[in-house]
């Protein structure tokens, strides 16, 4: 019996870490949860056919990043985010003015509500559709909808519509 | 008076989402009515800006020790399940049976170049005492579970005892190539019963079948069959 998903993994590789640093903002707890998540993924019986394969890791890597943010909850602790890993793409922005739009957008985003805001990276960044987001999460299709179209218009507001025609 | 479409399915429509002939009714909607068409720009840019805050994060480069703790823990998936399958199907225990010459050539071939070419500072060879770095891992680490040392990872396999009673350890030692052996505590000191580099298969992966001269060794020295846990540790602890 081989581990058919080896190759998957390597190749995943970069979008788990994209969503993993999405979720904890900070690098080295990304790589842990993508390690972990490899780990979990390989350990157990069978890849699940019902649904897609990024979707099913997202899902291990968020169950791990919940996990944690529960195990540091109980020990009154909190996660040290003081420098913010997941603004790289937008500080190394070499355009100064786009810069500016890209972190108006950053700040836009951050302003909402986790179910909103991990329902936005899901689709519009991770390119799941609504369907598999909705399995992934456990959530009913009619819910990850609305709370995308709330999450995408309460941006686009908070920015206007231009800037975000822009970037 | 144009109809009326809420968010989500002016959302689907941006997102491509709507079949015919709904998408042609939305279209349609959208040309004559202005408000509607700028509901329709906002759904759209919300996910754009999204896109384009979190999309580049993707193209950096993985780092190096991510992507090899990655490689090394596939590598180790496809050992922990090679392994029961081969101890519990392949091999009678307590079952004697003639050294294979093929075992012979392999015991008689030094493995010491194998981990000469890591640069750790521990070389293996049947028949020598087992590096100390190594026995410290051995003594603690148990089955299925794996040490990092320096760029290489030790796995313990299986722990079990010989026809004499002294306690043996099956372990894997991977870095580019993955290296299989049995080291053996006698007294108070540990010595490498057997190593063989498992050669790569076209995946990468060490195949089942290149360690069928282990197994042929393991009978050879009349090898019980791998302890349980719970046996594993406490023997492991009882020094």
């Amino acid at each position: 019996m081989t581990t058919a998903i080896g190759p998957l993994l390597i190749e995943a590789l970069p979008r788990l870490r994209r969503y993993a640093l999405s979720l904890s903002r900070v690098s080295d707890v990304a790589d842990e949860l993508v390690q972990g998540a490899c780990e979990r993924a390989l350990a157990s019986a069978a890849l699940d056919d019902e649904m897609r394969f990024d979707a099913w890791m997202f899902r291990i890597v968020r169950n791990l990043w919940y996990d944690r943010l529960r195990r540091l909850r109980t020990r009154g602790e909190e996660l040290d985010v003081t420098v913010r890993d997941d603004l790289v793409a937008v500080e190394g922005e070499a355009v100064p003015e786009r810069r500016m739009l890209l972190r108006r957008a950053a700040e836009a985003i951050d302003r909402l509500p986790e179910e909103q805001r991990e329902v936005l990276l899901l689709v519009c960044v991770e390119g799941l559709s609504y369907r598999d987001a909705a399995e992934m999460l456990d959530l009913p299709i009619g819910t990850v909808m609305s709370r995308l179209a709330r999450a995408r218009k309460r941006v686009a507001e908070d920015i206007g519509a231009e800037t975000g025609k822009v970037l | 008076m144009a109809r009326s479409f809420d968010d989500e399915e002016l959302m689907a429509f941006a997102d491509g989402a709507i079949e015919e002939p709904r998408f042609s009714d939305i279209a349609a909607a959208i040309e004559a009515d202005p408000d509607l068409a700028r509901r329709l720009e906002l759904l759209a840019a919300g996910g754009e800006a999204a896109r384009a805050v979190y999309g580049p994060l993707a193209d950096r480069p993985v780092p190096d020790r991510l992507r090899r703790r990655v490689e090394a823990t596939i590598a180790a998936a496809e050992t922990v399940k090679v392994v029961p399958f081969r101890r519990l199907h392949s091999r009678p225990a307590w079952q004697p049976v003639t050294i294979a010459a093929s075992v012979a050539v392999v015991l008689a071939a030094p493995a010491g170049y194998f981990f000469a070419r890591t640069g750790e500072d521990f070389s293996i060879a049947a028949g020598e005492p087992l590096a100390p770095s190594l026995v410290a891992q051995l003594e603690t680490v148990p089955s299925g579970a794996e040490a990092e040392l320096g760029a290489a990872t030790l796995q313990p396999i299986a722990t079990f005892t010989d026809a004499a009673q002294n306690l043996c350890r099956e372990f894997e030692l991977d870095r580019e190539v993955t290296t299989v052996a049995v080291a053996c505590r006698s007294e108070d000191s540990w010595r490498v019963a057997i190593a063989i580099d498992a050669p790569p298969a076209d995946d990468g992966y060490a195949p089942a079948s290149s360690l069928a001269a282990l197994d042929a060794f393991l009978d050879s020295i009349g090898a019980g069959p791998p302890m349980s846990p719970e046996e594993e540790r406490r023997l492991l602890l009882s020094r």
